[in-house]
């Protein structure tokens, strides 16, 4: 609080001062559609100095009556206007170049600055391009359209979370994803709560040299997302509501010859694979022949339901509902010079394809700013409301795929009362009817989010503003998860009659011998099971900064700035986990046993000094440089005070040497180049970007023994990780250099970077062997060199009057290899490995992520076949099998070199065409789901050969002593569920893809209705009716025929890893209709 | 224009002041202390943690790969077969468990010395912490040969610690525990006892640090044991066993009859957590439910038809459960079977109630029928004083008694005298020595495998152990060792490719013929 007076109270010394001296004229300089015109040169005609306005456009300027003045810019067409009232605010009116290389962008701390004065690279992507397709994500309306940046939509569930990179990666554990900064603060609610449409622009600042400002944070790049705030027009009232539907688009590919049977019986009798077995899980029984066979076990009243078997392609298809997305958006705007308004509301209603899941998001914000002389405040504030109902998508799916194909899966969705679909009804004796565990397994999820700004400037002399930002974060998470009980009926413990059909599928075969419903047996009546957590995540950042904007000389531009920045962050967590309860109240005062519980308490603080510099001279050589310095509280004393910097240079070559832009090719010409030093501490909280959960990592701990305490009685146990009382920030250094092309007044533009990032004391939890007594140390001690290139190339293809045709086409090429982790350490595992492990069943057979020294980060490790020097599959002499291998191998890196984006716009008339394309290339993904397929003998790799016996493709025999020879003729002795199952399913390697890809991303065609359609009334200004797609169309190599290659299981740097817990990949379609007021 | 630079000056000051003026000394130091779990605690939370962790270690699933080379168990007919499990094509991380957790429970057990050292109240803390390590790495040195000892814990300071040869580690465990002895020797009057922190022998009828010393005692012979055929084994032998005494009763040297190493906090059914760990991998859920491992694995036939050929149904149907089938019967499945009719889960024994105990069943981790088996073998082998037979009736009383049988001392001894299998009655053997060991094979199943398994790897008994009848088996007998883990091979990598390669068929621990 004491902050505050003294803070008010500089405040209002400064008023004082400025009131006492000399009035001035003042104005703002604004483009035909009144949107501010920043940095413009305002002067008097025939006058000695001008002045510069300011990033909303606002100047003052010592004139009297009858003066000219002369506004002019390097973006905009010189404008001369007559002073008529001094004491009168002036607008001027300028028209801006058609050019994208004088737009103004919003750099760190949200300063404008002229894209042309940078030494770093930046990109701007306007509110209106990222709501085209109306996503509900406001990343994925930037997919596609920023070189350098990677958005992976990580599954397509309701809300599907997104991992963002700039660059690529850095840190092997920290966060690799940028910093968010919104209206100025730092932002830690979720990036998908914020409502698309109250985007005004996001700026992404590419490199860690633009970010650099701040420090331990700044190594990832930064997102500056600036939301509306209203405009100086008159009210504006828009309206607009989408219908979004949604269908599965990709699954894996299926066989559809082969029904059940799982081996267990006739198991070994390579010849007769023929009983079809009507309650098994697995399809590797006879072949699809249309006669009519048994469904599952008799029913509890004796009766045999019989089934066509035959094959059944949409089987899957079907199962998944249209999902349907309703969003309602409503905006009010207004505001005249001194004041600024707006309002908005955002209703998302969203059924997913998953049966059951539904989900709802409302948005409200309300943005505002009052200037009153000297002083500006201005505001924001917004609260989110984020509601979902899911099922555990991963179990569902794995019993849609240990579903053979002749049962009717979508037939078989009332699975209470179609005596076919209940528990006791349903065909597999081994598990549940995928139905019934939509509906009896539910995570319910409430968030709510709550982000207020508030805003003061306060400018007492031309050159000087002085600024304060109080910035709260909250957000609250509430989460449950209930699961129903599963009660059998007595038929199911004690019918042990199965009717197996024979070997040619033509008749019924009763036993007795095969014992009752495997499920019941084994599971019994399971109770209800409920787990519930809540969560919260507070942060207030509280900055000041003292800026200058002045003229040292005629020639000499300087604006500065300084100040402080102080985070809190508190994070908060609890957890029940009940487990079993007696009934479905779901309540932990229901609960049967002991629960499990948890409870998490985080805070931490940080304060961080700046300054920032750029000196200019004569608009076309720029020098900036920036300084920060941090105390972290999580960080021990000694490591305070650590340095971070920022020197970059821009120099626009084409004002330089004239003869450059006078050709009638080109006409602008821009070199820049930037080196960073700066930090990332997000390792601390194991790549949490939050600052509290990475609190208390240099004090060694104990925790309790699991099951403890029994009865009064305590037992602890040391953590497993050496804990560092020296650890500090990694450190990124930056190099980078670029170059900027016009060429044909800039109706086409080339932007070219190159950049290196070394990562040094990188923080690792290496590994350590368990014989050091512990499995994990926090060091500082891995290094990384990440670097690339990034071309965009931007043009107006055609214009003229009815016709605008703009490309634009972006390129990255990006590769960051591990130069060490450890001392001779070579690789950190990345991710727990995905999916499940049967007994036996190593996890290693899973692939997984890791780090490897000389290796591109991350590479899939994983079991592969036992290979002779040359890599050919050495099998067995006798049974034509090969082994699998007893250590983990590379089976390639798992992010992409090459990313191509293409964004094409044509504008026709009242019509608009717009589409985004993208293609991602030279890297690799590990198909979990394709391990569950060769366990159940869904997918047609397994019937590949029809089942029939082969020879393995590309094999050798060992005869010894080094010597290899091609097999031609060993055919492997069973091509079923020996093989798939018994073998395929224990090793990683064939299920590790290309996943390169081209996505269709967005298409959208809006029509701008005539305003006549509206007759002679005035009230409705816009209607335009948008028809939209996403993800229309991917188009991958042949062999991934699995997924979707951008899934991961996570948002985490464990990329390059799908499975079960992502359905298939789906496509959109939409309409929107938005109505002007 | 310096008037100016001048005021920046001043502005940049009042601007670092007002960013400081906010904040107190103590601001940015509250993450000393994590306000969620304790940094320092006495020794005694440590052993009663750590030696529940133990009972989990032996008791919960690391020693499951053993009950199948042992011929005790085998994989249920009702799954798709693991084809490295069935062909003992083991990976690197082939039941790594044991490796991990027994390094990761060292490291507390040591915690617990660094704790206790201050106190000279404390000492008892210290000498349990050596028996427990003793404990541990006897179990690593069997299953993984040489293994970093001497630098190992010390994380943070050794990272990367060196291996040191397996006998190194024998000898120095003898020494260890002789320490620990004399450490509870000398203790203070005032000297502090766990009690009921000390959930192994907390409230051992024969007086709790003096069952501690039996059970040291005990360790040695068995680590003694273990080095009859090795080359320079017998006089280590002898130091190890000098003045101590066999005894079917309470009154020797080692732990005798009823006297279990048996862990128990206080089990319960009241969270999954709190279950007996052998009964929680082999059993039941809290509510009832199968777990994986009572469906996967089931009885082999080997060791069912080794018991009915000895007449030894008693323990068979309180080892194994009857099938589902009429007549109810225990039946085995052969290990690796290539055949799945009639050898489902309907037709093969899942555990029976003398091993599937209960979840509040306490978790035995040497059991004295393994004790009084030694004592009879050392006798046999003249290590020890004392009258073999005597012992062994003891230990397959005790043997009986752990299977639960009420009148275990009357069954055992009318199975002993009434057989006339020598590999029942002691007095008919013309192999004494297999006898011993036979019987320990079967009373050691479902408790310690690596007991018997040890004993196969140094006697070869039993002598018939099948391996697997998997089509692709190409091994002929089963395997000698553990392949070290892959945490080893990825994070100590230069220290363990010391030990060359090695092949789990054919690498044999020190001791090994």
């Amino acid at each position: 609080m004491r902050k505050f007076v003294l803070l008010f109270a500089v405040l209002v010394m400064c008023s004082l001062l400025a009131f006492s001296q000399t009035k001035n004229v003042s104005g703002k300089v604004t483009d035909a559609q009144g949107q501010p015109v920043p940095f413009a040169t305002v002067k008097v005609k025939g006058g000695k100095a001008g002045v510069a306005a300011d990033a909303d456009g606002n100047f003052t300027i010592k004139a009297k009556q009858g003066d000219v003045l002369v506004i002019s810019g390097s973006g905009i067409t010189s404008v001369e206007s007559t002073i008529t009232d001094v004491s009168s605010f002036i607008a001027i009116k300028v028209t801006q170049k058609q050019s994208t290389l004088n737009e103004v962008v919003v750099t760190a701390l949200g300063i404008s600055r002229q894209a042309k004065s940078l030494g770093y690279t930046t990109e701007k992507i306007s509110g209106k391009d990222l709501i085209v397709a109306q996503p509900i994500d406001i990343t994925n309306g930037l997919t596609g359209k920023v070189s350098g940046l990677e958005i992976n939509t990580v599954n397509n569930g309701l809300f599907a979370p997104t991992r963002v990179t700039l660059r690529g990666n850095r840190s092997l554990i920290g966060n690799n994803q940028p910093l968010t900064v919104v209206d100025g603060a730092i932002f830690y609610n979720d990036i998908s709560t914020l409502n698309a449409a109250d985007i005004e622009s996001v700026n992404i600042l590419k490199g860690s040299s633009a970010s650099a400002v701040y420090g331990s944070d700044a190594s990832n790049g930064v997102m500056v997302i600036t939301t509306k705030h209203g405009s100086n027009n008159k009210a504006v009232l828009t309206y607009s509501t989408t219908t979004q539907l949604e269908k599965v688009a990709y699954l894996p590919s299926f066989q559809t010859k082969f029904g059940n049977n799982g081996g267990e019986y006739y198991v070994y009798n390579y010849n007769d694979l023929s009983t079809y077995i009507p309650f098994e899980n697995q399809s590797y029984g006879p072949q699809f022949n249309g006669a009519m066979v048994p469904y599952g076990r008799p029913l509890s009243d004796g009766t045999l339901h019989y089934i066509p078997y035959s094959g059944n392609p949409n089987q899957k298809k079907d199962f998944f509902n249209t999902g349907i997305t309703e969003q309602n958006n409503l905006s009010y705007s207004a505001g005249d010079d001194k004041s600024r308004f707006y309002l908005s509301a955002q209703d998302i209603s969203s059924k997913n394809p998953m049966p059951g899941d539904v989900g709802r998001r409302d948005v409200f914000r309300f943005n505002g700013s009052r200037t009153y002389g000297i002083f500006t405040a201005d505001f924001s504030l917004s609260y989110t409301y984020t509601s979902k109902n899911t099922t555990n998508t991963g179990t569902v799916y794995d019993m849609i795929l240990n579903t053979p194909n002749e049962e009717p899966l979508s037939s078989l969705k009332n699975w209470q009362s179609n005596p076919l679909a209940t528990l006791d009804g349903y065909f597999n004796d081994y598990f549940y009817n995928p139905y019934w565990i939509a509906a009896n397994q539910r995570n319910l999820t409430t968030d709510n989010g709550l982000q207020g700004n508030l805003h003061f400037v306060l400018r007492p002399v031309k050159w000087l503003s002085l600024q304060y930002r109080l910035g709260v974060n909250y957000s609250t998470e509430k989460y449950a998860y209930q699961q129903g009980e599963a009660d059998y009926d007595q038929h199911s413990f004690t019918d042990d009659t199965t009717y197996f059909s024979n070997s040619t599928g033509t008749g019924v075969v009763p036993n007795t011998n095969f014992g009752t419903k495997w499920i019941a047996v084994n599971n019994g009546y399971t109770q209800p099971v409920y787990n519930t957590s809540t969560a919260s995540n507070f942060l207030l950042t509280s900055d000041f900064v003292a800026s200058l904007n002045t003229k040292l000389t005629k020639d000499f531009d300087l604006n500065a700035s300084v100040g402080t920045s102080y985070v809190d962050n508190q994070i908060n967590y609890l957890s029940v986990n009940a487990n079993n309860i007696f009934f479905p109240v779901y309540n932990i005062t229901s609960l049967t046993g002991i629960p499990t519980l948890g409870q998490f308490f985080g805070e931490a603080r940080k304060l961080g000094f700046f300054g920032d510099a750029q000196l200019g001279y004569k608009e076309f050589a720029y020098l900036h440089g920036s300084y920060r310095s941090d105390i972290d509280s999580r960080l021990s004393t000694a490591n305070r005070f650590i340095p971070y910097y920022d020197v970059d240079a821009s120099l626009v070559l084409s004002e330089v040497i004239p003869a450059l832009k006078n050709g009638n090719t080109w006409d602008f010409l821009k070199v820049n180049a930037a080196y960073s030093v700066t930090g990332n501490a997000t390792a601390l909280a194991a790549g949490q970007p939050y600052l509290a959960a990475g609190a208390y990592q240099t004090t060694p701990t104990l925790n309790s023994v699991a099951g403890f305490p029994f009865s009064g009685l305590g037992g602890y146990q040391l953590t497993t990780n050496v804990a560092n009382p020296n650890i500090k920030p990694e450190t990124v250094t930056e190099k980078e250099v670029g170059i900027e092309f016009g060429f044909l007044k800039s109706r086409l533009t080339l932007h070219g970077d190159y950049y290196d990032q070394k990562l040094t004391n990188g923080i690792v939890k290496a590994s350590l062997p368990s014989s050091s007594g512990y499995q994990t140390a926090l060091l500082n001690a891995a290094n990384t060199d990440n670097h690339g290139i990034e071309l965009d190339l931007k043009g107006n293809i055609i214009q003229s009057k009815d016709w605008l045709w703009k490309v634009g086409i972006n390129y990255s090429y990006n590769e960051c290899k591990v130069i060490s982790i450890n001392g001779n350490l070579t690789t950190l595992n990345i991710s727990a490995a995905s999916g499940t492990n049967f007994k036996g069943q190593s996890t290693a057979a899973n692939g997984s992520s890791y780090a490897v020294v000389n290796q591109l980060y991350p590479v899939i490790e994983g079991n592969d076949w036992v290979r002779d020097p040359n890599g050919h599959v050495i099998v067995n002499a006798v049974t034509g099998l090969p082994s699998i291998g007893s250590s983990l191998v590379n089976l390639g890196n798992a992010t992409p070199k090459d990313i191509v984006g293409i964004t094409s716009s044509v504008q026709w008339k009242n019509f608009t065409l717009t589409a985004t394309a993208d293609y991602r290339g030279g890297y690799k993904t590990y198909n979990n789901i394709a391990q569950f397929m060769a366990f159940t003998g869904s997918s047609s790799y397994t019937a590949a050969t029809n089942r029939e016996r082969f020879v393995f493709p590309n094999s050798v025999i060992d005869e010894g002593g080094g010597k290899y020879v091609t097999n031609t003729n060993v055919i492997v002795n069973d091509a079923n569920f020996n093989l798939f199952p018994g073998l395929f399913n224990n090793v990683a390697s064939p299920w590790v893809q290309s996943a390169a890809a081209w996505k269709l991303r967005e298409v959208a065609v809006s029509y701008n209705i005539p305003m006549k359609v509206f007759g002679t009334q005035k009230l409705v200004k816009q209607a335009v009716f948008t028809v939209s797609g996403r993800n229309l169309l991917m188009l991958r190599p042949k062999t991934n025929q699995w997924s979707d290659p951008e899934f991961s299981e996570d948002t985490s740097n464990a990329v390059g890893e799908n499975s079960i817990n992502q359905a298939p990949p789906t496509r959109i379609f939409g309409a929107t209709l938005s109505v002007t007021f | 224009m310096f008037k100016r630079i001048k005021s920046y000056l001043y502005l940049a000051t009042l601007i670092l002041v007002l960013g400081s003026v906010g904040c107190k000394k103590n601001t940015f130091n509250i993450n000393d202390v994590n306000p969620n779990v304790p940094s320092d605690v006495s020794p005694k939370f440590i052993l009663s943690g750590a030696l529940v962790n133990t009972a989990s270690y032996v008791r919960n699933g690391n020693s499951d790969y053993i009950e199948l080379y042992m011929g005790y168990w085998s994989v249920s007919g009702d799954y798709i077969p693991v084809t490295q499990t069935l062909t003992y094509q083991t990976t690197t991380d082939y039941y790594s468990g044991n490796w991990d957790n027994g390094y990761l429970i060292l490291k507390n057990f040591r915690q617990m010395e660094v704790l206790a050292a201050p106190d000279p109240n404390a000492t008892n803390y210290i000498a349990i912490a050596k028996i427990m390590e003793a404990f541990i790495w006897q179990r690593l040195v069997d299953q993984y040969n040489d293994i970093p000892y001497t630098n190992a814990l010390n994380g943070g300071t050794i990272n990367f610690p060196v291996y040191d040869k397996a006998a190194t580690v024998y000898a120095s465990l003898i020494n260890q525990l002789d320490t620990a002895i004399t450490i509870i020797n000398n203790a203070l009057p005032t000297a502090e006892l766990p009690g009921s922190y000390d959930v192994m022998f907390g409230n051992a009828p024969n007086g709790e640090m003096a069952t501690w010393i039996q059970f040291a005692n005990t360790l040695k012979l068995k680590i003694a044991l273990n080095l009859t055929k090795s080359a320079s084994g017998t006089s280590l032998i002898q130091t190890a066993l000098q003045g101590l005494t066999a005894s079917t009763g309470q009154t020797g040297s080692f732990l005798g009859a009823s006297e279990d190493a048996a862990i128990n906090p206080g089990y319960s059914n009241s969270s999954y957590y709190q279950q007996s760990p052998f009964y929680n991998d082999m059993g039941f859920s809290t509510s009832g439910a199968v777990q994986n491992n009572e469906s996967y694995y089931r009885a082999c036939s080997y060791i069912v038809n080794f018991m009915y050929n000895t007449a030894d149904t008693i323990r068979l149907y309180q080892m194994f459960a009857p099938n589902a089938q009429t007549p109810s019967v225990v039946l085995g499945r052969p290990f690796g079977s290539n055949v799945s009719v009639n050898q489902d889960n309907q037709h093969i024994s899942a555990m029976g109630p003398g091993l599937l105990q209960l979840p509040t069943s306490s978790a035995v981790i040497l059991p004295a029928t393994e004790s009084l088996f030694m004592q009879a073998e050392a006798v046999f082998d003249g290590y020890l004083q004392g009258d073999a037979g005597a012992l062994y009736q003891t230990a397959v009383e005790e043997s009986f008694r752990a299977l639960q049988d009420p009148n275990y001392q009357a069954d055992a001894d009318s199975f002993i005298t009434q057989s006339t299998n020598p590999n029942v009655n002691f007095t008919n053997s013309n192999n004494q020595l297999q006898t011993i060991i036979l019987q320990e094979w079967v009373a050691v199943s479902g408790v310690d495998p690596l007991a018997s398994w040890n004993n196969w790897r140094r006697l070869g008994i039993p002598t018939d152990l099948p391996v697997s009848q998997f089509s692709g088996n190409v091994a002929t007998h089963v395997p000698y060792r553990l392949l070290y883990p892959t945490s080893e091979y990825h994070y100590n990598s230069t220290n363990v490719a010391v030990e060359g390669t090695i092949n789990n068929l054919t690498s044999k621990i020190f001791w090994m013929p």
